[in-house]
């Protein structure tokens, strides 16, 4: 066995959750990953050993999929909604939620808003480095967070109510 | 603000941690992709190797023992010109029937080899392995064996990198907490700046830390001048002057001041030929014969073309005319000084444009006459500057063949610019030439 499958087998399963986490659908995941572990065979050598080797590769998948994202499309037409705090107060309940539904409301957001929740939430970027990434303004990156916050969180809600209807 | 959290602790706890198998074609389509490369690649190797190994193996074809012949010759030409005229006759009418251009073009090669020698010997050793490389290519032919001989290739690079992540992961790889997790993501934050120009920071460091080079290379130069007149004598203006293959070997040494900019030095010897043909030879009284030589012997050189049948009658040694070459080699020490400007490089491949200009102390300064009967020095051009400046311009491309070592290929015009001291006849000399050799970062 090669030394590239060898690395392959290790993470893929790992960078492929990211790269599922990051796209619109199964199909541009598994692109982005496959274009990610061509950069990480061609710059393995390059590698500084200063962080770990999986925040190395995690840093090029995200890469990747920021790069498919990012110069695409203008941002997807979204209904605008008023940012209001005042959605009722609901109890996650953890168990019904599968991640499969998770992972396909955070898929189903527009493009910007879903890079920017990822990072944030998921990759603890802070605002200012997002900004950076994404090539906007940093009041932009906020507000694409609230607003990508609230339609999850309304898609939870009307998940659970469907749920306890069935 | 609070009801955030709750989404963003959802979120974090529900994904994070969480794996996802890719399709089996994922991988396929990665292999294809990594064979694609290498075999693109493969080339590269070939290109520079190939022309370093041709030009070795064409100066090995060529036996040195030749040299004597060269020597008789000259021997025999004393006995000639101490017989009598009607001797010469013969021997002349003899000759010039035998007589063939190939005569004189092997005195050419065989000079050069003799004065070849010895950065034959001294390449030869380093050319030796890029020639056993290549074997080990051609060897290789079928498509199979070519696969599994790059794949090895770049495995090695590969264990060597996994060995070390190894050690540093296997940490992170046993331990499964939370908090463990935790690190992970929160390191990307740190050198986050550094990352987002993932390329750009990953090719500055990979060149970066090893700011010199040397590297040792052999050029075949073609030597031309921007005008047909000859240097010699106006009188052969109207002969055909054409410049010889010549060579120039030396080392080179770099300096990369940032990853786009490097200066360079080194010291070469190099050698610039030129023959003029269709030169008619006959005795003369005078010792001065060709304007811009300094010359014992006693004969007079016009040209076939402007032939007049007075020269012939002046002399009273009218029957020594003959037909010959007058070559006029001279070689100088070049020590460049020039800049190169990264144009691109991947991790195996860089190109840079290479400009400046080289000092040129000359150290030899010979013209050699051959003619059926007579080849030999005749003295030496008077009109040489004993330092010059030329303006160079070129490419350079290298191609890593390990971290540290480059096969290092370099076409170059050079253009002197103050050969000739004075009345050069308008002969402006410059040259082209193929610098291969081999480059060591460190």
């Amino acid at each position: 066995m090669s030394a590239q499958s060898q690395v392959y087998q290790l993470y893929s399963d790992k960078l492929f959750a990211l790269c599922l986490k990051y796209s619109r659908n199964y199909q541009d995941a598994e692109d982005t990953l496959q274009d990610s572990f061509i950069v990480i065979f061609s710059k393995i050598e390059q590698f500084k050993h200063k962080g770990s080797f999986e925040g190395w590769l995690k840093r090029i998948a995200i890469n990747e999929a920021l790069q498919k994202y990012r110069k695409k499309s203008p941002l997807q037409i979204v209904k605008e909604h008023e940012i209001v705090d005042e959605v009722k107060e609901i109890d996650f309940d953890d168990e019904s939620l599968e991640l499969d539904f998770l992972l396909s409301i955070i898929q189903q957001l527009p493009d910007r808003y879903r890079l920017v929740f990822n990072l944030y939430v998921l990759d603890n970027f802070s605002h200012k480095e997002i900004a950076k990434m994404l090539e906007i303004t940093e009041s932009s990156s906020k507000s694409n967070l609230s607003r990508a916050r609230k339609i999850l969180k309304e898609k939870i809600e009307i998940h659970q109510q469907g749920k306890l209807k069935g | 603000m609070e009801e955030n959290k709750n989404i963003d602790r959802l979120f974090q706890e529900k994904l994070k941690s969480w794996k996802a198998k890719p399709s089996e074609k994922v991988w396929t389509g990665i292999e294809v992709q990594l064979k694609k490369k290498k075999k693109r690649m493969l080339p590269f190797w070939w290109f520079p190797a190939g022309i370093a190994a041709a030009l070795i193996l064409g100066f090995l074809l060529f036996p040195f023992s030749t040299d004597e012949n060269s020597l008789d010759n000259n021997n025999q030409n004393l006995e000639i010109i101490t017989t009598s005229p009607e001797n010469k006759i013969d021997e002349k009418q003899k000759n010039n029937s035998d007589f063939n251009a190939t005569e004189n073009d092997n005195i050419i090669q065989q000079e050069m080899i003799v004065s070849t020698k010895k950065p034959i010997i001294n390449n030869s050793k380093s050319t030796e392995k890029k020639q056993e490389f290549i074997a080990e290519n051609k060897n290789s032919s079928t498509e199979k064996k070519l696969e599994n001989f790059t794949e090895k290739e770049s495995n090695l690079d590969l264990k060597k990198a996994m060995k070390k992540i190894f050690k540093s992961e296997t940490k992170l790889d046993s331990v499964d907490t939370k908090l463990e997790e935790k690190k992970i993501f929160l390191k990307p934050k740190k050198d986050f700046l550094a990352s987002l120009n993932v390329k750009d920071s990953l090719k500055l460091d990979d060149f970066s830390s090893k700011k010199w080079s040397v590297s040792p290379s052999f050029a075949v130069l073609s030597s031309n001048s921007f005008t047909n007149n000859s240097s010699l004598d106006a009188d052969l203006n109207t002969n055909s002057t054409s410049g010889k293959s010549t060579y120039s070997y030396g080392i080179k040494v770099a300096y990369e001041i940032n990853n786009k900019w490097t200066i360079q030095s080194g010291i070469h010897l190099q050698e610039m030929g030129f023959s003029t043909k269709d030169v008619r030879i006959s005795a003369s009284l005078s010792k001065q014969t060709l304007a811009n030589v300094n010359s014992d012997a006693q004969l007079k050189f016009n040209s076939l073309n402007t032939m007049q049948s007075a020269d012939i009658n002046t002399s009273k040694l009218a029957n020594l005319n003959e037909q010959g070459e007058l070559n006029q080699s001279f070689g100088y020490i070049e020590i460049p000084l020039e800049i190169k400007y990264n144009l691109s490089n991947s991790a195996k491949f860089k190109t840079e444009i290479v400009t400046g200009f080289s000092s040129l102390f000359l150290n030899k300064n010979s013209i050699n006459l051959s003619s059926n009967s007579f080849s030999g020095n005749i003295g030496e051009a008077n009109n040489l500057n004993n330092i010059n400046f030329s303006g160079n311009l070129g490419l350079d491309f290298n191609y890593a063949v390990d971290k540290n070592l480059f096969l290092n290929l370099n076409p170059m015009f050079k253009a002197q610019l103050n050969t000739f001291s004075n009345n050069s006849n308008g002969f402006q000399p410059y040259f082209f030439g193929i610098y291969t050799g081999i480059k060591y970062q460190f």
